[in-house]
């Protein structure tokens, strides 16, 4: 059906054109009543017309072009001169087939009217004199005069049969064509026209003249404009974006109001045309979604499944040149949820599903990206059966798959090589892995997901971008050249100091780095160029997602991020795979584009090293001292300000315009929803928040709330061991204050200021007792201890402080707790050491323990046990903490009572 | 710099018989390219180098906002070079667009066809797979360059 609408609209496009341009073409063939070009090009513009028609089975609209394609024809073929009356009369023709194609575009159905069934019979009498004309030769038909025909023909409306009887001198072939016109009319009209043809026969002539067609003026609402022109527009807007960005930079050297006014005018109309261009190259996702009932149809009838397909969000846009290249990966993975996922409508009864499966092909824009989602409520994939295939298939060891999460393991799937399918058929098996699927979304940087519930069906999420002309990318130089890496497969960013140098190790040929107690592959930008390397003091760390694999690149330095235009290399650099295209800076220069994926296929690991580091990654992270990935931001240019990386749900920018003043509350519209605002500068004694074009939103999530601190820039994200210093500064809201990249930063106490923002953000886990549980919170960092200590007596507990196990133990033996909360890395007693120590004693025998880390591996977590430690927690996950003590004294009060 | 000899003529209107060639030097060299296979002259252009590009590319250069290939000449046909070449030579009309780096541009040059010649086997300093023709100018050899080859990656 969406075909079907789809060729109408084409249809009526193509006609409206068609028409306007038969007009001026009619005008000409006044003036020069022989050219036979002309007249060609009229027939065939009318007989294109009659050709749709009737295919689409609008008969008024077929006769009426029939008719006139009849005229025409023995115009074009010199048998008559186009006189003034018939010219009158094609036009007349063509204001009908106007008054039906406007109606065809609004009801999409024929008008229902006698006047157009009156016109037809006029035309078609019209037409039995013209070839009357052309029967008597070129000669006579100049000579009839146009006035006496009306009338003669009027009275002859009768039968079409009867006529043919009455000429008997005829030659073969007019005879033959005129015997198929009227059978054609008489069988293509009947229907609809019975009536003129019997009860008006002698009406129709007098209201000739009187009656004139209907006047429609057919509105211009679509252009056909030439994809090659669409793409030049493109190359231009991406030209003044790179004016633009060189002249907002001048404009920053040169401090004139005016110019900087201007300059600003000058960026909002640039990105707001570029914005429309790049609209004029979208299409509806629809285009591609719709091959799929069929797709699907077909499918189903040949495994003899019986499925329902449900298509959402078919009008979702994406640039043209993306909705061409996800045709295959979307075919592929439609038709392996029919092969694979969706079961036989016998198996699907016996385990209580209803027979018809459905799957659902489901498109939505998300964060400046397109989501498009294919779910099957199949039998889902089995993640044992895939270990055991990947292990026949020699791809892991027995080992391997022994110690894989079932993400890792569906992972495997993507791997060359792999086909869950127990025997290749005919449709999935077609020699097209998931291999080949994810590297051609990659190659769009989109990125591939599966989610699979065993026996309740399978998801599979593909993330791409709206388009990939113009993207943002992430501007790094090496020995004094800048590269542009795409935003999209950035993951983050660390500063390399001396200090985080020590998380790099040199395993085998290959160097790591510690990220969180995860071993990143590194390497060095330069050396993946194959350019010297100077060696130099700072360089920065950029974490990048390949889609297959994390791994870090080494690069000088980091400038800005900036929307690049991305321009395709000369065929000389085609087996470089390591570049992606070119840019041009806003100062005029250019700067080559990285492919992150053929960057990660040059890096050479080595599986033994990857093993080694994973090994040597899981050692370091237990007893080494304690480090904290920090964010770094600015509200003003002068005051640095940290958090916790980890409490940041999302990093996110939004322009200006995009934040609103609802109800007294600033919001912002979100992935959807309205997430409330929090400008720094009304809960702490800082410089405001300067204007700008575009914002950094850090986003918390509590559940289903979620709240973003509107910030002007993010300046840096990095692993350090934060050293606080709690006297400077005894605001609420902020922990203390440390030196960071040379400058005083302030470390915020982000649940502390979201409750001051909205007291009832945090879900509140009161436990129910008369009087609060009084908690012993050991921790030796007073940037963790504060901010523990304070999301502990907000969710309702009374609070009691220890810099460390000894402090703690010398606290137990004066005063009485419900429970201790320690971290396990500390000076002069550490948490392990002082869990054994309590268990040691008698009167403390049963005190709940509960240990805090930055993280949680199984190891720690065995050896926590061993130590008498009752829950093991995250201490960034404040949700998790709260919900865990609450449990904890639950079970151990509880039982107690 | 010497100049291409007498011969030349600032002349545009062609009889019949002869063609147009732009000129430039290069390691001593006087090449030659037809008038209608060269797009346009420019100045030094910023060269971004691309690493990992064959030898023979200098890098990429912005042309009014379109990126081109520069391709060093000099070594492109095992040519020793004596200066920097700075100048751009833009060929590819029809297709992908090259900038071919020279030392310096010549003047515009009128030869008979029938002074054009085949060229021979072996020109000393010079690989002559690219060479199209050679027209002996009474102070210089010109040497007439096969674009397309030189087009080929």
């Amino acid at each position: 059906m969406g075909f079907e609408e789809d060729v109408l609209k084409d249809f009526i496009t193509e006609a409206k054109e068609n028409l306007e341009r038969l007009d001026e073409e009619f005008v000409e063939l006044e003036q020069r009543p022989e050219d036979k070009e002309l007249l060609s090009s009229i027939f065939r513009t009318i007989h294109t017309i009659k050709g749709t028609a009737g295919f689409f089975g609008f008969k008024t609209l077929e006769a009426i072009a029939h008719f006139a394609e009849d005229i025409l024809s023995k115009l074009r073929d010199g048998l008559v001169v186009a006189d003034e009356e018939t010219i009158d009369m094609l036009l007349k023709a063509v204001d009908y087939i106007k008054a039906i194609i406007a109606a065809l575009e609004e009801t999409g159905k024929e008008p229902v009217d006698d006047t157009y069934l009156d016109f037809l019979v006029d035309l078609r009498n019209f037409a039995e004199k013209v070839a009357k004309r052309a029967e008597g030769g070129g000669a006579e038909a100049k000579e009839a005069s146009p006035k006496e025909a009306p009338a003669a023909e009027a009275s002859q409306a009768s039968s079409p049969e009867e006529k043919k009887e009455e000429k008997g001198t005829e030659t073969k072939e007019e005879a033959q064509a005129k015997a198929e016109a009227p059978r054609e009319e008489s069988s293509k009209t009947e229907e609809k026209t019975s009536k003129p043809e019997v009860p008006k026969p002698a009406a129709s002539a007098p209201k000739k003249e009187d009656k004139s067609p209907p006047q429609v003026h057919l509105t211009e609402t679509h252009v056909r404009v030439d994809v090659k022109l669409l793409d030049q527009l493109m190359n231009l807007a991406g030209e003044l974006v790179l004016s633009r960005n060189r002249l907002v930079q001048i404009a920053s050297r040169i401090s004139d109001a005016e110019l900087q006014n201007a300059t600003q005018n000058l960026s909002l109309v640039t990105t707001e045309l570029q914005e429309k261009i790049m609209k004029t190259r979208m299409q509806p996702i629809g285009n591609v979604f719709n091959k799929f009932p069929r797709i699907v149809r077909d499918l189903a009838r040949s495994t003899g499944k019986k499925v329902n397909l449900r298509i959402e969000g078919a009008d979702t846009e994406l640039d043209r040149s993306i909705i061409d290249a996800i045709k295959d990966p979307l075919t592929h993975l439609v038709r392996n949820s029919i092969d694979h996922g969706i079961e036989d409508p016998d198996t699907r009864v016996q385990v209580g599903k209803p027979p018809v499966g459905t799957l659902v092909l489901r498109a939505y824009h998300e964060g400046g990206q397109v989501v498009i989602e294919i779910e099957d409520d199949g039998r889902g994939i089995d993640v044992r059966k895939i270990k055991q295939k990947a292990i026949e298939k020699g791809l892991i060891t027995p080992a391997e798959a022994e110690s894989m999460s079932d993400r890792e393991a569906l992972a495997l799937i993507f791997r060359p090589g792999f086909s869950t399918a127990q025997k290749v058929t005919n449709i999935s098996g077609r020699g097209v892995g998931m291999d080949v699927v994810k590297t051609n979304v990659e190659k769009l940087g989109g990125s591939i997901d599966i989610q699979t519930v065993l026996g309740a069906g399978t998801t599979v999420r593909l993330k791409i971008p709206l388009t990939l002309a113009i993207i943002p990318a992430l501007v790094v130089t090496c020995e004094g050249q800048r590269y542009a890496i795409p935003q999209v497969s950035l993951r983050e960013l660390v500063g390399l100091s001396p200090e985080t140098r020590k998380n790099i190790h040199q395993i085998g040929d290959s160097e790591f780095f510690r990220l969180r107690g995860e071993m990143v592959p590194i390497v060095r930008l330069a050396k993946i160029l194959g350019v010297e390397a100077q060696p130099r003091e700072n360089e920065s760390l950029v974490i990048l997602n390949s889609g297959a694999m994390d791994f870090g690149l080494v690069v000088d330095e980091i400038w800005d991020s900036e929307e690049i235009v991305v321009k395709p290399l000369g065929k000389h650099f085609k087996d470089i795979s390591i570049f992606a295209g070119a840019t041009i800076m806003g100062d005029g220069k250019m700067a080559l584009i990285l492919d992150v994926v053929g960057i990660s296929r040059k890096i050479g690991l080595k599986v033994e090293d990857v093993d080694r580091a994973k090994e040597e990654g899981a050692q370091a992270a237990y007893g080494e001292e304690e480090q904290q990935f920090i964010l770094l931001f600015n509200v003003s240019p002068e005051e640095q300000f940290a958090i916790p990386l980890a409490l940041v749900a999302r990093l996110d920018k939004i322009k200006a315009d995009k934040l609103e003043f609802v109800g007294g509350k600033e919001i912002v519209q979100y992935r959807g929803r309205s997430m409330p605002i929090i400008r720094l500068e009304n809960f702490l004694p800082i410089q405001p928040l300067p204007e700008q074009e575009e914002y950094h939103l850090l986003v918390f999530a509590e559940g289903e709330n979620e709240v973003a601190f509107l910030v002007s820039r993010i300046v840096d994200s990095i692993q350090t061991h934060v050293k606080l210093d709690e006297r400077l500064y005894q605001i609420e809201g902020v922990l203390g204050s440390a030196i960071v990249k040379d400058k005083t930063t302030l470390f915020l106490d982000v649940y502390k200021i979201i409750e001051m923002h909205d007291p009832n953000f945090f879900v509140k886990i009161v436990p129910q007792e008369e009087r609060p549980y009084r908690v012993l919170l050991a921790e030796d960092s007073p940037f963790f201890r504060q901010m523990i200590a304070n999301y502990l007596v907000a969710a309702g507990y009374e609070v009691e402080t220890a810099a460390d196990g000894l402090e703690a133990w010398e606290k137990l033996q004066k005063e009485s707790f419900d429970v201790l909360v320690t971290d396990i890395e500390m000076p002069r007693m550490n948490g392990l050491e002082l869990a054994k120590k309590i268990r040691a004693e008698e009167r403390l025998a049963d005190l709940p323990i509960m240990a805090l880390t930055s993280l949680a591996g199984e190891e720690d977590r065995r050896r926590g046990l061993e130590a008498g430690i009752d829950e093991y927690q995250v201490k960034l996950e404040r949700a998790k903490v709260l919900e865990a003590l609450a449990n904890l004294l639950n079970r151990k009060y509880a039982k107690a009572a | 710099m010497p100049l291409p000899a007498e011969t030349e003529t600032k002349n545009l209107a062609l009889s019949e018989d002869s063609r147009l060639f732009i000129t430039f030097w290069l390691g001593g060299f006087l090449f030659a390219l037809p008038v209608e296979e060269v797009v346009e002259i420019n100045r030094s252009l910023d060269i971004t180098p691309v690493p990992q590009a064959p030898s023979f590319v200098s890098g990429i250069i912005n042309l009014r906002g379109q990126i081109l290939t520069a391709i060093d000449l000099a070594k492109r046909i095992g040519l020793k070079r004596e200066r920097e070449s700075h100048h751009n030579v833009i060929i590819g009309r029809d297709d992908e667009p090259l900038s071919l780096l020279v030392e310096q541009v010549g003047d515009v040059v009128e030869i008979p066809v029938s002074q054009i010649e085949e060229p021979p086997e072996v020109i000393e300093g010079l690989d002559t797979s690219f060479v199209k023709n050679v027209c002996q100018l009474p102070e210089q050899l010109l040497v007439i360059l096969d674009s397309e080859k030189l087009k080929v990656h």
